[in-house]
């Protein structure tokens, strides 16, 4: 870590899109204009902490946010390290950021990394609104504790197997080290879940020297392969078993009640099974369900056809004199 | 019940003669790969092979492809590792993913076409595909990648 410090001085800045960082080092900036070696000489006494505690905004969000390694990281004997990703991705790359932190800051290689959709639970997994950008903002300082604390935990699995201190343990990639002895992550990763979870205060965290992948530029969407052969799930790609289809006629203005509705043709429509009318909510709208008349059918195509089939006599709405 | 050919495979669709062909291959084959946009043929998200050229699957009818050899991205390799899959991944081309199937399976008609298209050429076939997330630099250097290997 020394010697990668004094040969690029220059990236030894904050971590970016970490929010409010506070740098123990406060003075790192004060560094830059010296040279590698003094800034190496400099900090060698100090145990070198990459961040400390700062409030995450997202705590605040309906639900909180959580930050238990056990909920979001297994590992397992496959030497495989499976983040659960909580929030949605929508191309702006959170399953494969939330992944790289994890990795950087527990030790993982690139290759070992998978990811798992949440389903949506809040009280089980925090907050999962994604929007306003804030998503790694929110969460990059739990995924580093997270990440950290399974590191410790692997070190402690080994500390217990072997009969050493912890102290005498250390952490590389994939591999959990003593002076005498080693084990991959996926030899120990059953003891290391058994582990207690250390506390933030108790964990060394990675110095942005130390990063292999966060800010490196070098890792790819790790949904690109699914993506490219299309397997990859989007929401209107979910098949359950018995699963029907549905197509909602919608006001013409938003607003617009039905007053009357003729559904005979719809219903004859082949694959067409049940037509159903949704309350068209007063205005003004905000969140709550636009309503309609609701065609529900065998497959999609059926549920459209079945919808311009439909006869409805729409009420007025207040919006009637816009124009687009 | 609709006899229709998808990837090499005879299958019996419970669908009409008129069904739309991409919710028959989504809801009806179960091969969710290809994309529903637009429904208007505007898009290019929904490209499919029918006979080996592309096809705005949005705008075909189960009727139109009876007889014919209709392949979906789930057909276009056996390995995934057809030379415009290879390049998408190399390039890094998606980000989220949603049109690349419709324009991987566009270019790969034109490749099949025209093995060695010009810049213009690709841009021209490729126009019809449109990406919300604007990647369409990566889109033209890697159908060039798969084309030419540089």
């Amino acid at each position: 870590m020394l010697r990668d410090i004094s040969q690029d001085p220059t990236t030894a800045r904050t971590l970016q899109g970490a929010g409010h960082v506070e740098i123990q080092n406060i003075s790192r900036r004060g560094f830059l204009g010296v040279s590698g070696k003094a800034f190496a000489l400099a900090l060698f006494p100090a145990p070198v902490q990459a961040f400390t505690r700062f409030k995450v905004r997202g705590s605040s969000m309906p639900q909180g946010l959580r930050e238990d390694p056990l909920l979001f990281v297994s590992l397992t004997a496959d030497g495989l390290v499976t983040v659960i990703v909580h929030r949605s991705e929508m191309g702006q790359g959170i399953r494969t950021s939330f992944a790289m932190v994890i990795a950087d800051e527990l030790g993982a290689d690139w290759t070992q990394m998978r990811v798992r959709q949440a389903p949506g639970d809040e009280p089980k997994y925090g907050n999962q609104d994604t929007d306003g950008s804030r998503s790694m903002r929110h969460h990059i300082q739990a995924l580093r504790y997270m990440g950290a604390a399974m590191r410790q935990m692997l070190i402690n699995a080994a500390a217990a197997e072997w009969g050493v201190d912890a102290s005498q343990v250390s952490a590389g990639v994939n591999e959990i080290k003593s002076a005498s002895r080693s084990a991959t992550f996926g030899e120990l990763a059953a003891g290391a879940m058994q582990q207690p979870v250390p506390r933030f205060e108790d964990l060394t965290f990675k110095t942005e020297e130390q990063f292999r992948y966060i800010g490196k530029g070098s890792i790819l969407a790790i949904d690109l392969d699914d993506i490219v052969t299309g397997k990859a799930v989007y929401g209107a790609d979910v098949a359950l078993a018995g699963m029907k289809y549905a197509v909602i006629a919608r006001p013409p203005v938003i607003g617009a009640k039905v007053l009357s509705y003729d559904s005979e043709a719809a219903l004859e429509v082949p694959g067409v099974e049940r037509i159903l009318m949704i309350p068209v909510n007063d205005l003004p709208i905000g969140f709550a369900p636009l309503g309609g008349i609701a065609v529900i059918a065998a497959h999609t195509d059926a549920a459209i056809k079945g919808r311009d089939a439909l006869v409805i006599n729409w009420g007025d709405s207040r919006h009637d004199g816009y124009d687009s | 019940m609709v006899k229709i050919t998808i990837n090499e495979k005879s299958l019996d669709l419970a669908g009409q003669a008129d069904t739309n062909l991409l919710w028959a291959i989504r809801d009806l084959a179960g091969l969710p790969g290809t994309k529903f946009g637009c429904g208007t043929g505007l898009c290019g998200s929904c490209t499919v092979h029918v006979d080996g050229v592309a096809v705005r699957s949005c705008l075909a009818t189960l009727e139109e492809v009876e007889g014919k050899a209709v392949t979906t991205i789930e057909g276009l390799s056996d390995d995934g590792q057809h030379p415009l899959q290879v390049a998408w991944r190399q390039l890094g081309v998606p980000q989220c993913g949603y049109c690349q199937v419709g324009q991987i399976m566009q270019a790969a008609s034109l490749l099949s076409e025209n093995p060695r298209p010009s810049d213009s050429e690709i841009l021209e076939s490729m126009s019809g595909n449109i990406c919300r997330r604007g990647c369409y630099e990566r889109i033209v250097a890697a159908v060039r990648l798969a084309s030419t290997g540089a």
